[in-house]
């Protein structure tokens, strides 16, 4: 699981757009090297991000061959402990980014992402293409 | 299904190695269902530009966290 990287919901969706972009390279190497991670927060984001079911059916297909992680009672309970800390801090975070983040220390994985929020907890470990 | 399949002794000492499997059969059809499952995980390199994708994640978090605009 070290090895792992919960690749979070802004990169599948530059993955997916934008052909071109670093993070459609990085995220192929993560597939060739079978590192992608996923948990439900991320999936449900993704697949509520297209139009036709039939396109999300056959991803979400796709997907659930990838690394899943289950959120379990301790990573709810995580997660309420670091959103209060950071709203004592002023940084309000969505859920879904602070299960993610719980999940992803309980798993000591990495975290793919460019989402701002996580810039606010401190212990994660970042993954950066190229370093 | 049971079918029958020719290996060397050395390839299924192999996948007994590298499935972690003591059971010849159970290596061999562990290391199947593991290529099958890569296989079809990396067929996702190919859709990237090809399905019809919104990037409402932003406003989804926003909109749960009642902000008008996304941090920057």
């Amino acid at each position: 699981m070290e090895d792992w990287v919960f690749v979070d919901t802004c990169i599948w969706s530059s993955f997916l757009g934008k052909p071109n972009s670093p993070e459609k390279l990085a995220v192929d190497d993560l597939l060739e090297a079978d590192r992608v991670a996923l948990a439900g927060p991320i999936v449900s984001e993704v697949l509520l991000g297209f139009r036709r079911k039939d396109q999300a059916d056959w991803v979400a297909s796709r997907l659930r061959l990838a690394h899943y992680i289950e959120p379990v009672w301790n990573d709810w309970r995580a997660a309420a402990d670091l959103g209060r800390e950071l709203a004592a801090k002023g940084h309000k975070l969505p859920l879904t980014d602070l299960v993610v983040a719980s999940v992803s220390k309980r798993c000591n994985a990495w975290i793919y992402t460019t989402d701002p929020h996580f810039d606010c907890i401190s212990d994660l470990k970042r993954f950066w293409p190229g370093k | 299904m049971s079918i029958n399949v020719e290996l060397t002794a050395e390839e299924v000492a192999a996948l007994r190695q590298v499935t972690k499997l003591q059971n010849d059969a159970e290596a061999v059809s562990k290391a199947a269902r593991e290529f099958l499952r890569l296989a079809r995980l990396r067929e996702l390199k190919s859709i990237s530009g090809k399905v019809e994708f919104e990037a409402n994640w932003q406003s989804l978090e926003a909109l749960e966290l009642g902000e008008s605009t996304f941090p920057s």
